[in-house]
């Protein structure tokens, strides 16, 4: 039988779930030749192997939970954090989703929705991922996120957590919610056998990593920039899922060395880099969409993106709680639309942005809520703005063609722009 | 020096040949399931017109939606940068432009010289464009070309949504069965229509002069409900499908092979 035939015949479902798939591809990510330009993604890739091994394994508590909970929280209490939004976006690129969707709409789950959601719900109606042990959401910024995850936890019959997040950003609401986020881990320790010395580890891991991410935003600011908008939207995962572990440091100590020697050897991540822009929101993740097209074909590199920005102090390992508090509270997409609007200004001098790009992700109001008033700040600072609809995730909900004719109208504005000495700011 | 600007639109292809600027032939005909055909017979029939032969063009600029089906084009450009500039140089006070096309329908906002300054289109429904009014035509027999007429002659309307073309085409049904005037649910359909335009021009702002093109130009039930709506004249070119196109051409005069 050749490799093809045997290929075709693997019951690729059991061999998700199974625990040794994970071992066996770690052992063959040996094989994949590094240098120090892409040492990065061979060290992202195997941390989410190792993840998923431990996670099918059943080494420790898998946790379930949405992408603006702090993974810290969950390192910290002894927890293996599987975020099902992430998992979606994975699913997404290998061109998967479709099914997954399917069978979250079958289930009652709205095609009105957001696609991350709908996609991660499909993945647990098909047990693919790894069974949470328990369900914890954030109540703040996405409450589809909230809703999602209790039908998760409905479905695998786990307990289910909520984290309330005040709206301000005040010391009383830093308070409230460090006390908060305290009586959870008293509540989850039993469950999770957690040792409250893994909490000084979680925070020098996430400050050794938020210290090299620093450095990697002063390098994006360099022109040209060293580092894609595309594979920094791809990354997003490791901050979301890693920060507070060996694997998260290493990692962004790895793509730092990566992107300084890129500077140095004057190799920017796209060659000729027309167009500096900022990106809002998430990025599209199915094969083909386009923002490789806008980068590599246009030369449109998206500088900076707002995910990556760091808000946040370091962690002090006495004031746990109230550092992860501060970091959500802190975080400049929640509270008034206002404060993000500021961030993006902010934004838009330091890494000396063209045009801002907002994807406005189909389903998603936390973020599309918001567009009214960051079209008004471009607007009233002279930066051109770009509302793109679509989708992250399903792409049957967004006409590539459309989608390139407003990035391509878009580009030619700023062209014009150029050429009608409107200066950069 | 000669210049083509090739317009692939969802609906027609259009060709404009300029010779050291000045319009000297053009050509429109229904874009069908063949981009590259009807892209190539749209050039050759404006070359026909102009009397010019194919080896004396000095550039080829295609846009609209099919433009990367023009593999005789030097240059693509999109519909919004060619609308921008071609209805400037046919209407220079012109600030905003309401383009209605087959399948989406824009609103850009141009500079004194004819650059796009802003611009939004429509989300992915057809409802609003010029498919919207020919599938309704459909659901009521009657013709595009009568409809602006039917529009004007109705002394009230009937509300339809500007949301979707199958609801739309639903609710237009129900009308109908519930023997509503045919005049009556035309003239709902325009609104509907400008309704959405409406929508897009506060996104943008309305700067004066407002001029419409693209083929639902030439209806002036719409260009009358739109110029009421908006407290102004909404002026429209000559043969507003072919702005594009001429911007297009326009664009070719700048650049080089």
């Amino acid at each position: 039988m050749n490799l093809r035939a045997y290929v075709s015949k693997l019951d690729w479902q059991k061999h998700l779930r199974d625990p040794r798939t994970y071992g066996v591809l770690e052992i063959l990510s040996y094989l994949w030749r590094t240098g120090p330009l892409d040492a990065h993604r061979k060290a992202a890739f195997r941390w989410g192997l190792q993840l998923l091994r431990r996670a099918y394994r059943r080494e420790r508590p898998v946790v379930w939970t949405n992408v603006y909970t702090p993974p810290e929280l969950i390192w910290a209490l002894g927890g293996l954090p599987f975020l099902p939004e992430v998992a979606a976006a994975v699913v997404a690129n290998m061109g998967r989703a479709p099914a997954f969707l399917q069978a979250a709409q079958s289930a009652w789950y709205s095609t009105d929705l957001c696609s991350f959601h709908r996609c991660g719900l499909g993945l647990a109606l098909a047990d693919l991922a790894p069974r949470p042990d328990l369900v914890l959401a954030t109540g703040h910024l996405c409450d589809g996120a909230v809703k999602f995850l209790e039908a998760a936890a409905e479905f695998y019959s786990v307990p289910f957590y909520v984290l309330h997040v005040p709206y301000g950003g005040g010391a009383r609401e830093v308070r409230w919610l460090a006390d908060e986020m305290a009586a959870l881990a008293a509540e989850l320790r039993p469950l999770l056998r957690t040792d409250q010395r893994l909490q000084a580890r979680v925070a020098r891991n996430s400050n050794l990593a938020r210290q090299y991410l620093v450095e990697i935003n002063r390098l994006r600011a360099l022109e040209p920039t060293p580092w894609s908008g595309q594979e920094a939207l791809t990354y997003v995962a490791v901050l979301f899922m890693a920060l507070g572990t060996p694997g998260g440091a290493l990692f962004y100590r790895r793509l730092y060395r990566a992107l300084l020697t890129r500077v140095r050897l004057n190799r920017p991540a796209i060659p000729r880099q027309r167009f500096r822009l900022l990106w809002l929101h998430f990025r599209p993740y199915y094969p083909g969409e386009p923002l490789s097209w806008l980068e590599r074909e246009r030369g449109a590199v998206v500088a900076f993106e707002e995910v990556h920005n760091v808000t946040w102090d370091p962690l002090d390992p006495h004031a746990f709680w109230s550092g992860l508090a501060a970091r959500m509270l802190g975080n400049p997409l929640w509270g008034p639309a206002r404060r993000r609007a500021e961030q993006v200004l902010r934004l838009v001098r330091r890494y000396r942005i063209d045009g801002v790009v907002h994807f406005a992700h189909w389903g998603c109001r936390q973020s599309n809520g918001a567009v009214p008033v960051l079209q008004s700040a471009c607007a009233g600072a002279g930066v051109p703005f770009l509302n793109l609809e679509g989708d992250c995730i399903d792409a049957r909900n967004a006409g590539p063609g459309q989608m390139r004719t407003r990035l391509q109208a878009f580009l030619e504005v700023l062209e014009g722009r150029k050429s009608g000495d409107h200066g950069r700011r | 020096m000669i210049t083509v600007g090739v317009d692939i639109g969802s609906v027609t292809t259009k060709a404009v040949v300029l010779v050291d600027g000045e319009w000297r032939g053009a050509s429109l005909l229904a874009t069908g399931a063949d981009n590259r055909g009807s892209a190539e017979a749209a050039l050759v029939r404006a070359l026909a017109e102009a009397g010019v032969k194919r080896e004396e063009v000095a550039v080829i600029v295609a846009t609209g939606y099919g433009r990367i089906n023009a593999p005789f084009a030097h240059r693509q450009v999109t519909e919004i940068t060619c609308h921008g500039k071609g209805c400037h140089a046919l209407l220079p006070q012109t600030r905003t432009i309401v383009d209605v096309g087959g399948q989406d329908s824009k609103v850009i906002r141009v500079d004194d010289r004819g650059r796009v300054v802003d611009f939004v289109m429509n989300d992915k429904c057809a409802a609003g464009t010029g498919r919207f009014l020919e599938v309704m035509a459909r659901a009521l027999e009657t013709d595009l070309a009568g409809m602006a007429a039917l529009a004007r002659r109705a002394g009230t309307s009937v509300p339809i949504s500007s949301t979707c073309t199958v609801f739309a085409e639903s609710e237009v049904v129900s009308y109908v069965a519930q023997g509503r005037p045919k005049e009556e649910i035309i003239r709902g359909l325009h609104e509907a229509i400008v309704d959405r335009l409406e929508a897009m021009l506060g996104r943008v702002g309305v700067e004066p002069a407002v001029a419409m093109t693209g083929g639902v130009a030439l209806n002036r039930a719409i260009v009358e409900e739109l110029s009421r709506r908006l407290g102004m004249e909404v002026h429209v070119p000559p043969h507003p499908q072919l702005v594009g196109a001429f911007g297009a051409a326009l664009i070719a005069c700048t650049a080089t092979a």
